[in-house]
């Protein structure tokens, strides 16, 4: 062998294998992150997720009839101009893919099983629970009972929502190697959309605003604390309500009666805190869970007399879990051929608009906390069945199969009752043991059935009038929402719209605010309430304005029918009715500072009767501490501001005393803070001392508990802040807002931000200060902000809490977050422009599709 | 023209070429394939110090230019600061970058060898194919 070859040999026995390491080590994944060579390399992951759009594009499409064109303002909001309509949905789905691909991605994977697909078998137990509730089951059904209907020529707008997935799935095809960061992160690629994945999106909201477990929660009350404890404290109205609907009375001094006589079940008590505690261990339930602690809307509407235009002004907060990117889309949608000419928001992965207004209507959304779901328990019978009203019946069984990475296919079988799916069986896992003993526990939704709610939406979205605007109300029916709504004829209304049960209960066994004893055909859902008919509403009240703020709907005037079992403590709507009751002339810049307001009624509440307490306890010479914290006290004006202290003294100290007062619900559920209120203000209006702490043989009184809060507190707060000086105690240290990225990843999450405001404020965020070395900040509140002025439709304003577009990499993706929200301002919203007049000093970018071939 | 001009010129032709076929294969989402340019032109080199230098500068000229237009274009900067972040901790992009730039020398200097070695190996058939054509 030549010298030189037999050297050239020894390099490649070097050079080649050091290649192979290098080549296997950057083709692995490692450490739960996809292969480096994969993400890293020029050409491949994230060199290849897309920027900014480019100024002008021109995309030739097969299928458009006509051109569209598609301009971005400068907060990359896209305006739709198309002749037809389906060229405007085929554009929407089209930007929504543009901007939010991913997102979209992971709502469709929620509903149908298939997170575990992408990320393993940790979302296992979420996939099986997700799919168990018959989420995307009647998603399916649903897609097929308009495709019939559209055949049979009920209605039109299934080709139109088709449009739609074809702009996505466009987007998709054409963009495959241009992806979102996280499809690389995460090492997966879209797939096909389907119009059962937009409809999967809706059941999603459903479970999101309806689906709960609070029938079990005051099951476990009740066995707690007795039929006469429990109806004092969870027994219904909240006190304090301000109804939506103002033609119904109001709440005067209606006595809370015990009505209840249901007889515990020792089986099901003892089960359900084991359900439950398995429900939180489910991711999804678990984020659910604590995303209904921050669950709640505002909107409200005044009519010409009370405005400054003489034309109403309507608003509208949802206030949803905080994520980046947010989860709404805001979009101006145009079609010449139809008049089409709508302006809002809507979820991605959705075609038409959620809330927003046409050149004629406008509408915004609160969640109406109308009871769709009941949990019914059954004794089993063997097996294979289960005891219904006295008659043994057999379970129907439907078999699922989850595709999981690193696993394969994997089988599981959800057993149905006659009311819905044996929830109870998570327990087991799905492998239907008998983990949940000889009774079971089933849920019965109203999101189990067909829904028509993109019929609803292309009804609001086409509007020309309040009559236009009610036909279409009838078949908004799984999301149930307090509707608001104004007109440019000068008409405001509000209705609470949803599918709501008739059950067959006089009150008798909790009027589905309890479980009911299937086996004993308790329950039983007799029908569903008419939407137009016999649901409370108003319409151009003497009172000039409307409010709604997921408090009580009606008052006690409305008798029909139980609507409600769960609404909101009441401040929002008390503060936002004392604000426009004593205001005349309201601009729209009083609606900008109204729906950034943060003064507390809840503080204005419970402090003056603190402060009080504590002057009586003391004195004109209380003790350092205490005469700091009257200092930061007495001159506060309830402001839940970010830079003061008292806001910090107020909410801990009230969490102390609403843990003090029912020392009797240790780990049960509390009941609101109004009736905290209640009782501290009509101590002697109850049956039971509630202040009295059950450990202790002493009696304690309402003061002695209002003063031994106080102590914990200022021990908490010293502690916390390691300063006994009340003043250093700021708000903002403990009070800060959280912006997370739906997977979590902090790199691409915003905040923590110092915040003002708080739970009850019309501007609410929520904290939770349990524990002192974790304290939760606040991950939800306005999720949008809109103000619609009837008077001129171009000077409407909006604002998300994100950005536009989900792409971490673009200047879209938190800009309206850090330069508008946070600072509670707005951008305007352009309706009136056209391709031709578009403000230039707003006009960002333009896309034309062309119909390939021309038209 | 002498010796020294002439391995010039191979180098410069070939990491030309590296450089150019390294350009064309980001439009190829099979990122082994960078070892491919290295080799190429380590094999028309004549010595193995030019050989690994010409796959090595194909290779990073290449993705400079690669990565400053992304810079530019895509603020793709960012999205390297966010991997940072999320595998390393905050305000580590530039070590993202770093890893990036290594792997994309090591492919260089690695086909480079390779590319050259097995010229040395292939070189008496080559010859004596070339002879028995004449």
């Amino acid at each position: 062998m030549r010298k030189e070859n037999k050297k050239a040999y020894i390099e490649l026995s070097i050079f080649v294998p050091l290649t192979i390491i290098i080549l296997a080590i950057f083709s692995i994944p490692l450490l739960g992150i996809p292969p480096l060579g994969n993400l890293l390399i020029p050409g491949n992951g994230v060199w290849n997720v897309p920027g900014e759009l480019p100024a002008a594009e021109r995309l030739n499409i097969e299928g458009l009839r006509d051109e569209v064109t598609v301009i971005r303002d400068e907060w990359g909001v896209p305006h739709i101009y198309a002749t037809y309509e389906e060229d405007m949905f085929f554009a929407q789905g089209y930007c929504q893919a543009q901007d939010r691909l991913f997102q979209m991605d992971m709502l469709r994977r929620q509903v149908r099983g298939k997170l575990s697909e992408i990320l393993g078998d940790d979302y296992l137990s979420t996939d099986k629970f997700m799919l168990a509730t018959g989420m995307e089951t009647w998603a399916i059904n649903t897609v097929n009972n308009l495709e019939e209907m559209q055949e049979n020529g009920t209605i039109t707008i299934v080709p139109k929502i088709e449009r739609y997935v074809d702009g996505i799935n466009y987007f998709i095809d054409t963009h495959k190697q241009q992806l979102p960061l996280e499809y690389y992160l995460i090492g997966f690629e879209p797939k096909e959309w389907s119009t059962v994945d937009s409809m999967c999106i809706v059941q999603l909201m459903a479970m999101d605003l309806t689906w709960n477990y609070n029938d079990l929660y005051r099951y476990q009350n009740l066995a707690l604390l007795g039929s006469m404890n429990y109806t004092e404290l969870f027994g219904l109205p909240y006190p304090y309500q301000i109804p939506i609907c103002p033609d119904y009375g109001s709440f005067g001094e209606i006595p809370m009666t015990p009505g209840i006589q249901v007889k515990i079940s020792a089986k099901l008590e003892s089960k359900i805190s084991t359900f439950i505690q398995n429900v939180k261990e489910i991711d999804s339930q678990k984020k659910l869970m604590e995303a209904q602690e921050l669950r709640g809307s505002n909107n409200w509407v005044i009519d010409g007399v009370k405005s400054s235009t003489g034309y109403p002004i309507l608003c509208n907060d949802m206030h949803l879990s905080w994520n980046m990117p947010g989860i709404w889309y805001e979009q101006h949608m145009v079609a010449e051929n139809t008049g089409f000419n709508a302006y809002g928001f809507q979820i991605p992965g959705l075609p038409l608009l959620a809330v927003g207004h046409n050149q004629y209507v406008g509408w915004g959304f609160t969640n109406t906390g109308y009871d769709v779901i009941d949990w019914f328990y059954f004794d089993t019978d063997g097996d294979d069945g289960y005891i219904y009203n006295n008659t043994p019946q057999e379970f129907n069984y439907e078999t699922y199969k989850i595709n999981v990475k690193g696993q394969g296919i994997v089988d599981f079988t959800v057993r149905h009752t006659v009311h819905g799916p044996v929830m109870s069986d998570i327990i087991g896992d799905f492998g239907l043991s008998d983990a949940f003993g000889d009774i079971i526990l089933s849920s019965k939704w109203t999101a189990n059935n067909y829904y028509y709610t993109l019929l609803a939406a292309y009804g609001f979205c086409t509007a020309e009038n309040r009559a236009d605007f009610n036909n279409a109300s009838q078949y908004w029916t799984t999301l149930a929402q307090n509707i608001v709504y104004g007109d440019v004829y000068g008409n405001i209304a509000i209705r609470p719209t949803g599918k709501v049960p008739i059950r067959d209960d006089d009150g008798t066994f909790g009027n589905g605010t309890l479980p009911y004893n299937a086996s004993k055909g308790e329950g039983e859902w007799v029908g569903y309430i008419d939407i137009l008919n016999e649901l409370p509403s108003s319409f151009n009240p003497s009172q000039h304005y409307l409010v709604s703020a997921n408090q009580i709907v009606a008052g006690p005037g409305y008798v029909k029918y139980h609507l409600q079992s769960e609404y909101a403590n009441g401040y929002r709507a008390r503060r936002i009715n004392e604000l426009l009751n004593q205001s005349t002339n309201i601009s729209v810049e009083d609606m900008k500072v109204i729906q950034n307001d943060v003064n507390s009624t809840a503080a204005r509440a419970f402090v003056s009767t603190l402060i009080a307490v504590i002057k009586s306890e003391y004195g004109t010479s209380p003790p350092t501490t205490i005469a700091n914290i009257l200092a930061e006290l007495e001159p506060w004006s309830f402001v839940m501001s970010k830079d003061l202290a008292a806001p910090t003294i107020y909410r801990k100290w009230r969490d102390y005393f609403m843990e003090f007062t029912f020392d009797e619900l240790e780990g049960a559920r509390k009941p609101g803070v109004a009736v905290l209120e209640k009782l501290m203000k009509e101590e002697g209006e109850f049956i039971n001392n509630w202040f009295d702490n059950i450990s202790t043989p002493a009696v304690e009184t309402r003061n002695q508990t209002i003063l031994l809060a106080l102590n914990a507190t200022i021990d908490w707060l010293t502690e916390f802040y390691d300063s006994n000086d009340p003043s250093t105690w700021k708000w903002g240290e403990v009070h800060k807002l959280t912006f997370p990225h739906i997977t979590g990843l902090p790199s691409l999450s915003r905040g923590p931000y110092p915040g003002d405001g708080e739970g009850y404020t019309i501007n609410p965020s929520g904290i939770n200060l349990n524990d002192i070395n974790n304290i939760r900040y606040a991950r939800g509140g306005a999720s949008e902000r809109m103000i619609l002025d009837f008077s001129d439709l171009n000077q409407s304003l909006s604002v998300i809490p994100s950005g536009q577009r989900g792409l971490s990499n673009s200047k879209h993706y938190s800009d309206q977050l850090e330069q508008l929200f946070l600072l509670g301002k707005y951008h305007f919203q352009y309706y009136s422009n056209t391709p031709l007049n578009f403000p230039i000093s707003s006009f960002e970018s333009a896309i034309y599709l062309n119909p390939k071939g021309g038209v | 023209m002498s010796k020294i001009e002439e391995k010039h010129k191979y180098f410069l032709y070939t990491t030309i070429f590296a450089a150019c076929l390294t350009m064309l294969l980001t439009l190829i989402p099979v990122w082994q394939l960078v070892i491919i340019p290295g080799i190429i032109a380590g094999f028309f080199n004549k010595q193995l110090r030019y050989a690994v230098l010409s796959g090595l500068t194909g290779v990073i000229l290449s993705w400079l230019i690669y990565i400053l237009v992304a810079f530019i274009t895509r603020n793709t900067y960012t999205i390297l600061d966010q991997v940072g972040a999320l595998l390393v901790g905050t305000g580590f992009g530039w070590l993202i970058l770093l890893i990036t730039l290594i792997i994309g020398i090591l492919m260089g200097i690695l086909g480079g060898g390779i590319g050259y070695s097995i010229s040395i190996l292939l070189k008496p058939y080559l010859e004596q194919k070339i002879r028995s054509m004449k």
